[in-house]
C-alpha cells in the first residue's frame, strides 16, 4: 500500500496539469461568465428578468442545462484521461527517467495499476466534484434570479453518472492500449487507425455490398455520446440509468475495455529499457 | 543485522551470468557472455564504445530480453523482473533522474518505493551534501544530479551496486569525490561493486577484478593483481625493435628513441627495462587499436 501510494503521488506530481484540464476549463468558463455578467450589469443593468411565456417549463430548461453541463464536463474529463494515459505511460521514456522508475522493487502490475487508478476512478471523482460544484454555482446564480434549482440541478448532474462511467472506461481503454503499444504519438495513431479501418470498411462495402466489418468510428462515437442517449427534457424523469449497465452493447463495451487494459499490460511488459 | 547480511548468510550464491547473448537485428551486441560477480569485490568492466558494456548491465537487470541465463541468489531472473532490485542498485550512464520532481519529492519517492531504503543513512548523506531540497531536479547541475542519484542509491541496503559510466562528463574533483563516497559508504566484504568506466585510471587502484569486453565477447576476466604480475612493460632502445616484434605484441609504442610493449612476465630480454603496466596498457594489448575509448 505504501508503494502504491508513493506511485500515485509521483503520478500526481508529474502529471497534475494534464489531470486538471477539466478543472481549468470549468474555472475558465465560470470566470468568463462572471466577467460577462459584471460587464452586463454595468452596461445594461443586469440581471435580466426572465419572462415565462408558457412555452417551456422553466424546471425542464434548468434540468436540461444542468444535465448537458454535466456531460460536457465528462467529455473534458475523458479528454484529460486520454491525455494523461499517454503521458503517464510514455513520458518517463521521453524524459529519460524510465530506468530510475523501473529500478525499484515494485511490480509492473502495481505501477500500471497506479496509473490506471489516476486516469479512470480518480478522474471520475474529479468529474463528479466539478459537476456538483458547477451545479451549485449555477443554482446559486439562478436562485439569485428567482429560480430554485438546487435539488433538481444535483439530480440532473447525477443522472448520467453510470453512462459517463461506462463511456469513460470504454474510451480510455482504447487509448491505454495504444499508449502501451506505441511510445510516440499514441493518441494520433488511435485516430489514424480508426480512420484507416473505416475507409477500408467503406471500400469493402462498395465491393461486396453490405460490409460485415463494424465501423470502429461509429462504435466510438456511440461510446462517447452514450451519456446523451438517456437525456430527458423533463425533470420528472430523473433516474440513475442503472439499466445502462445491463444492456448488451454496454456489457460488450465493458468486456472489450477490460481486454484492452489487460492486453495493454502484457504488451507494456514486453518493452525493453535502454 | 541488515537484510542483505541476512540474505548473505542464508544464501551465499553470487550473481551469475551464463552464456548471455543479445542481438539487435543482425548486430550481435553480446555473444555468449559468462562470468560470476563474486561477493565483496570491486569489479571493473572495460571496453571500447559499443563493445557491449551498457547492454550487458541492462541484461543483468532484466531491462533487455536476451538469450542465456542471469541468476541471482540461485534464481533465474526474467525479463522485467522487479525482484532483482531487492539485491541490486543501478546508476546509469546518463543522469536518469526525473526532472519534473523536486529533490525532496525524489527523496520521498525512493524512500516510500524501496523497502531497502535506509532512512538513517540517507539523512546523514543528505545532511552532508549541499543539495537544495526544494529545487526541481531539472534546475540542478549535472554534477548535483549525479550526486543526488548516488546518495539515493547509497541509501539502499543492497548487495550489488552496478555503475554504468556514472561520472561521464563530470569534472575531475567531482569524480574523485564520487569514488571516495562509494568506497566510504557502500563497500564492504559482503557487497560488490560492478563498474564500467572510460576513466579507468581513476578506478585502477580500487579495482580488484577486471573484465575486458570487446565486440560483445569477454576477452579477459582476472584478478587485477594477478594480471599485473603476469604481464609487464618491456622497453628497449628503438634499434632493438625486432627483439620486441619477435614476441608478437599487438601494440608497440615508440617514444624518444625507445620502443615498448606489454609482454608476458616470463619473457626475459637482456638489457630491457621492465615496468608495471597500467590497466589501460593491458587493455590495449588485448584489444588493439587506438585508445580513445579507454
Amino acid at each position: 500500500m505504501k508503494q502504491f501510494k508513493a506511485l500515485l503521488i509521483k503520478e500526481w506530481q508529474t502529471h497534475k496539469f494534464s489531470f486538471l484540464i477539466p478543472a481549468f476549463v470549468v474555472a475558465g468558463f465560470f470566470i468568463l461568465l462572471g466577467i460577462i455578467s459584471i460587464y452586463g450589469k454595468i452596461r445594461y443593468g443586469m440581471p435580466v428578468q426572465f419572462q415565462d411565456n408558457g412555452q417551456f417549463d422553466p424546471k425542464d430548461v434548468l434540468w436540461t442545462m444542468h444535465y448537458v453541463m454535466s456531460i460536457v464536463i465528462a467529455w473534458f474529463a475523458m479528454l484529460a484521461s486520454i491525455t494523461i494515459n499517454d503521458n503517464m505511460l510514455n513520458q518517463d521514456y521521453h524524459k529519460k527517467c524510465e530506468i530510475m522508475h523501473h529500478s525499484q522493487p515494485v511490480s509492473l502490475l502495481k505501477m500500471l495499476g497506479a496509473k490506471l487508478t489516476l486516469s479512470v476512478p480518480i478522474m471520475l471523482l474529479q468529474y463528479l466534484l466539478l459537476a456538483v460544484l458547477s451545479s451549485l454555482i449555477v443554482s446559486a446564480v439562478f436562485g439569485f434570479l428567482g429560480f430554485n434549482s438546487w435539488i433538481l440541478g444535483l439530480q440532473a448532474v447525477f443522472s448520467p453518472l453510470i453512462l459517463v462511467t461506462i463511456s469513460m472506461i470504454a474510451a480510455t481503454s482504447l487509448f491505454w492500449l495504444f499508449s502501451c503499444i506505441f511510445r510516440k504519438q499514441a493518441v494520433m495513431k488511435v485516430w489514424l487507425t480508426l480512420v484507416v479501418i473505416d475507409l477500408l470498411r467503406l471500400m469493402l462495402s462498395r465491393i461486396w455490398g453490405d460490409s460485415l466489418i463494424l465501423s470502429p468510428l461509429s462504435y466510438y462515437f456511440r461510446i462517447i455520446t452514450l451519456p446523451l442517449s438517456v437525456i430527458k427534457v423533463s425533470s420528472s424523469d430523473f433516474n440513475f440509468a442503472w439499466d445502462g449497465i445491463s444492456t448488451m452493447p454496454n456489457l460488450i463495451s465493458l468486456g472489450v475495455s477490460l481486454l484492452m487494459f489487460v492486453a495493454g499490460y502484457f504488451i507494456y511488459k514486453q518493452r525493453e529499457l535502454s | 543485522m541488515t537484510l542483505y547480511e541476512k540474505t548473505f548468510e542464508s544464501n551465499p550464491i553470487p550473481y551469475e551470468i551464463n552464456k548471455v547473448s543479445k542481438n539487435y537485428g543482425k548486430f550481435k551486441a553480446l555473444d555468449e557472455v559468462s562470468f560470476t560477480l563474486p561477493w565483496g569485490k570491486i569489479v571493473g568492466l572495460l571496453g571500447k564504445n559499443g563493445a557491449g558494456k551498457s547492454t550487458l548491465m541492462r541484461c543483468m537487470l532484466g531491462y533487455l530480453k536476451h538469450e542465456g541465463k542471469v541468476s541471482l541468489d540461485g534464481f533465474e531472473l526474467q525479463h522485467r523482473d522487479h525482484k532483482v532490485f531487492n539485491q541490486v542498485a543501478f546508476i546509469p550512464d546518463v543522469s536518469g533522474l526525473d526532472d519534473r520532481l523536486t529533490v525532496k519529492q525524489t527523496w520521498n519517492y525512493v524512500r516510500n518505493m524501496n523497502p531497502h531504503f535506509n532512512i538513517e543513512r540517507a539523512e546523514r548523506l543528505m545532511a552532508k551534501s549541499s543539495l537544495p531540497m526544494n529545487k526541481k531536479v531539472a534546475k540542478l547541475s549535472k554534477g548535483m544530479k549525479t550526486k543526488l542519484y548516488l546518495l539515493l542509491t547509497l541509501s539502499l541496503d543492497v548487495r550489488y551496486l552496478l555503475l554504468d559510466e556514472p561520472t561521464l562528463g563530470l569534472d575531475i574533483a567531482f569524480r574523485k569525490e564520487f569514488f571516495n563516497t562509494i568506497l566510504g559508504e557502500f563497500f564492504d566484504e559482503q557487497r560488490t561493486i560492478f563498474i564500467s568506466t572510460h576513466q579507468v585510471e581513476e578506478v585502477e587502484d580500487i579495482l580488484q577484478e577486471i573484465i575486458f569486453i570487446d565486440k560483445g565477447r569477454i576477452i579477459l576476466n582476472e584478478e587485477v593483481e594477478t594480471l599485473k604480475h603476469r604481464l609487464r612493460i618491456v622497453t628497449l632502445p628503438a634499434d632493438r625493435l625486432s627483439e620486441l616484434e619477435a614476441h608478437q605484441p599487438k601494440i608497440i609504442n615508440h617514444t624518444l628513441g625507445f620502443v615498448s610493449a606489454i609482454l608476458d612476465s616470463t619473457i626475459e630480454i637482456a638489457g630491457a627495462i621492465y615496468n608495471r603496466p597500467k590497466l589501460a596498457d593491458i587493455f590495449m594489448e588485448y584489444v588493439g587499436g587506438n585508445n580513445e575509448a579507454v
